[in-house]
């Protein structure tokens, strides 16, 4: 039996399989497809099983991180989609919060479209207080009215998002009941099981994309099962969300809005499964791709959430993998301004031309040029595959950056990495110092193409003291989606005002949604004993905008005692957050939570049994340190030919088919009983 | 936040050419710029700071100088009121001052609400720079709750004025000071809690420029602070000698009045440039007025907020700071006018003749080259409703800030209904769980944004219900009388209105600058704010542009035929082309002058 991950990406499907009890691991990609991503999914499957040497029926499970959700939100280009609302708020998704965002010109600036626009928004007659009391019942003829209307309007979902419904879904529960009869088979969101939590516009938002996008994802779903059938596979299909825990197929498709940050989390989740096996469990995730960089902090080996996400601008208040990412990678280009400054990225060479030293007319230097004209990867990439062509690299930084900036061409390139590099460690910093979390306490786990490129100076630039090049830098998502719990989080608001709790009511409001929770579970056949339920509560201090999250025992009873733990706890977060507690004030709970996590049987990774553990060099390469030091003779190994305990002792650089690792001077890296380079100061300058 | 990071060991930057490094320096002071952001919005309690976001914060030089900030409408100046106090040789590390009197600031602080907060950054005990915030507070006494009030008509009725004193005396709050403080305010909880939270903010930006002047050694971070004011003056200049050719243009735009007064005031003025110098003339300007819509103009101001952000649209690479005020060679002002006051003239709502301002320079700018400039804006609007419940001893103070239409660019419509940049709307679930109001309409007000090649922004309309006794209303919506103009033949926006119980038999107009409005349990208030101007020619606009705004509710099927000559089916759906051809020649026909 074997368990698959498959995760989508710009170029390339990864596909892995694992063999859960004997440790086999199987790594593979396909080339993706855009068009339709089902396609390359089923071909990567199907490779996945004739590498492994088993039929459908030995597929036991098949994990997924989708781009599809991500792909329509991005681009706006969901489904056309009508929204049913209160009388009075057809327009509350365009007005919005009525702001223009802090970092844009007010004159440049322009309003994107909304997910669904005012055409397609109805109004019925209907009123539900703060308190959740009906003041005007549903006006059952203006829901008729509507109806009619999206008949006419060749939609393929409706939202529903209803004023106050968090405090009392009933109207919004009863309009689905209506659109169900109505216009059989029609797909439906409601806000108040998409996000049933105050303030009308984060959550009708949140309800838009998800109806919007629930077309596209149910069609999606559709076909791979239609595919995983043909090829006699039976086996549970589940997705990768957001918050970094699974969910079947099913819950998917009726919340697909969930998996905006999928592919995102695979990779945390990847370099969270690596880190724990090889025993590194405070982890900083980077990833360093073609076009953008993605950091993460994952304390004990698990990603930290935020419900405080923007995509385009609009805000998406679903709990998602803290994740920062930044608009440059490997791909990006670097250029001087007509004001003289220097910018690496937003813009790309992308795959095709690809940088200037693919030899395929770009013209622009990238970063990836920058690292060829210092000497820092070979001739040639993927297996001989592609031939580098460093004099081009040279040429165009020369001439577009050097010669312009009065600096060699060494330095220009090495100052471009530098931009780079100091840009990515803002990200770690937003994720960590300002988080509460000091780097130097974590070990950072650098992958993506060019990741282990840049993890060497990122730690000296954050006095980070360890950095872990993983075994496949290339495909830790697809191994993220090996063995990761199934999750699915519930929110209710409820609030209440310390230091007199009404203990009964924060009871019932838990109570409430581990009910759902227990039939989330139900749905996805999770053994009892598998179930695990932590509860949560977000406070603050009367009058503030954000609550803090505090996590509390699942298994006590609420009361007077718990609650004084709660505040100790608020205060003290609070404290280590922003530098200062009011510890005079009442506390304030907003919203009960709930994480309902169904635990999977963890995934062994294999033990490294190639290579020697003696490292020797195939070549020596020229290789550009920095401005200081210059070009230095370095080893240069290859990957596959380092065995568990082989050390090597920087600067040297060490070649694997699809990246990099640059080790600096003044550090030392061994390869661990996994295969990977786990890499640390040296104390003395030698390595040992 | 609190976590920090050593002193490393060698670090290669030292070895980094200039060129290179002051690209990273900018990175850090940006990213150190936005974490104090989040910080207060994290952490700050009244609305207005927290969702409304009304707060700037900054980095300064040891002269004063701002390099780089995340600001609304005011930043540049905001440490002088403090240099000239307190000489950089008493200050310690710690200390944190900290004033709101827009006369002795120079209008570097617009009115009595915003508090501003200024810490010195040191480096080996000396001062070598500054951290700055203002916040508009929620309540620091005045006349009425918020201290805005259309009656305020003396700087004293804002609320307790505040010199540049030391709050904080290295790392301790001046106690008596802070009592006094605290005892001036109607919400002591929203003051104490607000100013933690921007104290809070401005210390971390200290510890991160000081963590800087650590790691990167304080002459080169100083040297970065140069360089970028440099770079900006550099950059602004030859963006506005683009824009303006050798001569004189002129920009009006006019007031609706100060609440007192039924006549306009009037914003003029004349620019030239000659002789290589370039002088912004507003020595036109009506007189000062009554009530509080005077606006002390810093020159800062003008350039670096007002001016900087017309430039940056034209080159988003531009910082805004001390460099742009090299803009301008000379700005001339009249001493006793609406934009130089004297002491004590109200100056509460200078917002009103801060956007004639931002309009007299589009329309300057505009009449040297209309092909470019976008056109005028509507402000932005507020109401607020009060109440005292005297058996409980409970106050009732809501501020709700309405969005507006923003004049249409020649790139693009005018942005709809919104309200300066980060600044948000009070959504309506928590307004109603707030306060005794509930909002029964909110939505985009149809056919406010101005005609044009280029739509302008539409402004929105709010009903807002009463569910108490004894609330008073306070509306302060400008552009009711006068509207935002159009640009190179669009059209002016729709002016707004306030309308009490509208539909119902008590319907009547409510005056958009006034106070103490009483209401009853049951009354409706329905706000609706302008639109901003157009640009270009109605009739040249896209037919499926006009359909598009018909289908949406934007822009009704009438207006469609009788503002852009676009003839629709009733659905909006279907463009006769043929009858809007007619229907265009005819009117460009009768358009023409003969």
């Amino acid at each position: 039996m074997i368990v698959v991950g498959v995760d989508t990406g710009g170029t390339f499907t990864d596909v892995t399989a694992a063999e859960p009890g004997t440790g086999r691991l199987w790594i593979t990609k396909v080339p993706s497809t855009p068009s339709d991503p089902s396609s390359a999914f089923l071909a990567g499957v199907e490779r996945a099983m004739s590498l492994a040497g088993v039929g459908g029926n030995d597929v036991g499970l098949i994990a997924h991180g989708t781009t599809v959700a991500t792909n329509a939100i991005i681009e706006n280009k969901g489904a056309r989609s009508a929204l049913i609302t209160t009388e009075g708020f057809r327009y509350v998704l365009d007005l919005g919060r009525h702001d223009i965002p802090r970092n844009e010109n007010l004159y440049r600036w322009k309003k994107p479209e909304r997910p669904i626009t005012p055409d397609l928004i109805f109004e019925v007659r209907e009123r539900i207080e703060h308190d959740g009391t009906v003041s005007v019942p549903l006006d059952e003829d203006s829901v008729q009215e509507a109806v009619e209307k999206i008949r006419r309007s060749d939609v393929r979902a409706v939202a529903v998002c209803t004023l106050h419904s968090y405090a009392n879904p009933a109207h919004e529960r009863r309009i689905a009941e209506i659109l169900a009869e109505e216009m059989p088979g029609m797909l439906i969101s409601l806000s108040c099981d998409v996000l049933p939590a105050f303030r009308e516009y984060e959550r009708m938002m949140l309800t838009a994309m998800n109806s919007s996008v629930m077309p596209l994802m149910s069609g999606y779903i559709r076909r791979i099962r239609d595919g995983m059938r043909q090829r006699g596979i039976g086996a549970p299909f589940v997705i990768m969300k957001s918050n970094g825990g699974v969910s079947g197929s099913e819950t998917i498709a009726a919340q697909p809005v969930y998996t905006a940050m999928s592919g995102l989390a695979a990779g945390v989740l990847g370099a969270c499964m690596v880190g724990r096996a090889s025993g590194h469990r405070d982890l900083i995730s980077l990833d360093i791709g073609g076009t953008s960089t993605d950091v993460a902090i994952c304390p004990d080996a698990v990603p930290t959430l935020t419900a405080e996400i923007e995509i385009n601008s609009f805000p998406m208040k679903a709990p998602s993998v803290d994740v920062k990412t930044i608009g440059a990678g490997g791909g990006s280009i670097a250029a001087i301004l007509a004001n003289g400054s220097i910018v690496v990225g937003p813009e790309s060479a992308g795959a095709d031309p690809g940088p200037v030293c693919y030899g395929r007319g770009g013209i622009q230097p990238t970063v990836t040029d920058a690292q060829v004209a210092l000497g820092r990867l070979p001739n040639e990439l993927a297996g001989g595959q592609l031939k580098l062509r460093p004099d081009l690299a040279r040429m165009a930084i020369q001439r577009q950056l050097a010669d312009r900036l009065s600096l060699s061409v060494e330095q220009a390139a090495n100052g471009v990495i530098e931009i780079l590099n100091f840009n990515i460690a803002g990200a770690i910093r937003a994720v960590s110092i300002e988080r509460g979390y000091d780097p130097t306490q974590y070990v950072l786990m650098a992958f993506g193409g060019a990741g282990p490129l840049h993890g060497i100076r990122l730690a000296e630039i954050l006095d980070m003291r360890t950095v872990l090049f993983p075994r496949y830098p290339g495909v830790l998502s697809a191994l993220g989606l090996l063995g990761t719990p199934l999750r699915q989080d519930y929110v209710r608001t409820c609030f209440q005002m310390g230091p007199d709790y009404d203990a009964i009511a924060l009871g019932s409001a838990f109570a409430d949604i581990e009910e759902t929770a227990n039939r989330w579970f139900d749905t996805e056949n999770m053994a009892r004993d598998m179930r695990k339920i932590e509860r949560l509560v977000d406070v603050r201090y009367p009058h503030q905008g954000y609550e803090l999250q505090v996590p509390i025992d699942q298994g006590r009873l609420i009361d007077t005692e718990l609650m004084r733990g709660v505040e100790r706890a608020f205060h003290d977060l609070h404290k280590r957050l922003y530098g200062f507690a009011m510890e005079g004030s009442a506390i304030q709970v907003v919203n009960v939570r709930v994480a309902a996590i169904g635990m999977l049987p963890p995934l062994e990774m294999p033990p490294l049994s190639a290579g020697s553990a003696a490292a020797i060099p195939h070549v020596t390469r020229s290789v550009y340190i920095d401005d200081a030091i210059g070009f230095v003779e370095c080893p240069a190994y290859r990957r596959d030919t380092l065995g568990v305990g082989a050390t090597i002792t920087g600067p040297a650089v060490v070649d694997q088919l699809d990246s990099t690792v640059f080790l600096r001077p003044g550090w030392y890296a061994r390869v661990d009983a996994f295969g990977n380079l786990v890499a640390a100061r040296s104390e003395h300058g030698d390595g040992r | 936040m609190v976590a920090s990071l050593s002193k490393g060991s060698a670090r290669q930057h030292h070895e980094l050419p200039e060129a290179i490094f002051r690209e990273i320096l900018k990175g850090t002071f940006a990213a150190t710029v936005r974490e104090m952001s989040l910080l207060i919005e994290r952490t700050a309690m009244s609305p207005i700071i927290r969702e409304k976001q009304d707060y700037a914060v900054g980095l300064f030089d040891a002269a004063g100088r701002m390099v780089l900030a995340q600001f609304l409408m005011q930043g540049p100046g905001m440490i002088d009121p403090v240099l000239k106090r307190f000489p950089v040789s008493e200050m310690r590390p710690g200390d944190v001052y900290c004033y709101n009197d827009p006369y002795l600031s120079d209008g570097a602080v617009g009115h009595v609400p915003d508090l501003a907060f200024c810490l010195p950054l040191f480096e080996a005990g000396q001062v070598r720079g500054f951290v700055a915030l203002f916040g508009h507070f929620w309540d620091v006494g005045g006349i009425a709750a918020g201290g805005m009030s259309p009656h305020a008509t003396e700087v004293f009725h804002e609320g307790v004025m505040i010199p540049p004193v030391q709050l904080v005396r290295e790392g301790v709050y001046v106690r008596d000071l802070y009592d006094l403080l605290m005892r001036n305010t109607r919400f002591p909880r929203f003051l104490d809690g607000d100013v933690k939270a921007c104290i809070g903010a401005c210390q971390l930006g200290v510890k991160r420029v000081e963590e800087m002047f650590g790691q990167y050694g304080v002459d080169r971070v100083l040297a970065g602070f140069g360089h970028l004011i440099e770079q900006s003056r550099t950059s602004a200049r030859a963006l506005l000698e683009g824009m303006v050719g050798v001569g004189q243009w002129q920009g009006i735009d006019l007031v609706d009045g100060d609440g007192f007064s039924s006549q306009p005031f009037r914003v003029e003025l004349k620019l030239s440039r000659r002789d290589g110098r370039i002088v912004f003339d507003l020595r036109g300007c009506s007189d000062q007025a009554r009530g509080p819509i005077n606006f002390i103009l810093h020159p800062g101001i003008l350039t670096t907020v007002l001016l900087g952000r017309i430039l940056q649209a034209y080159d988003e690479t531009l910082v805004l700071n001390e460099g742009v005020s090299a803009v301008v060679d000379e700005m001339l002002l009249r001493s006793g006018s609406l934009l130089s006051p004297k002491f004590p003239a109200g100056v509460a709502l200078r917002a009103l003749s801060r956007n004639s301002v931002t309009n007299s320079i589009l329309k300057a700018l505009s009449s040297a080259d209309p092909s470019r400039l976008p056109a005028p804006s509507a402000n932005y609007g507020v109401v607020t409703f009060r109440s005292h419940d005297s058996s409980s001893g409970r106050m009732v103070y809501c501020f709700d800030g309405l969005g507006v239409g923003m004049g249409a660019r020649p790139w693009a419509d005018g942005i709809d209904s919104v309200y300066l940049i980060g600044q948000k709307n009070n959504p309506v679930e928590w307004m109603e769980t707030e306060y005794p109001l509930k909002v029964l309409r909110y939505a985009i007000a149809p056919d406010s944004g101005g005609a044009g090649k280029m739509r302008g922004g539409v402004g929105i309309v709010r009903d807002i219900g009463v569910v108490c006794d004894d609330i008073v209303l306070c509306t302060m919506v400008i552009n009711a009388v006068q509207p935002a103009n159009g640009v190179a033949g669009g059209r002016a926006g729709r002016v707004g209105h306030i309308v009490l119980n509208p539909g119902l038999p008590d319907e009547r107009p409510l005056p958009t600058m006034a106070d103490n409005i009483p209401l009853k349990n049951g009354d409706i208030v329905r706000v609706v704010t302008a639109g901003g101007g157009g640009w270009g020619d109605p009739l040249e606009r896209d037919p499926a542009a006009v359909a598009w705004d018909v289908r949406k509710g934007y822009v009704g099927i009438d207006a469609a035929r009788t503002a852009y000559g676009v003839v629709l089916d009733a659905s909006g759906r279907t463009i006769d082309t043929a009858a809007t051809h007619e229907l265009r020649a005819a009117m460009r026909e009768t358009l023409q002058p003969a």
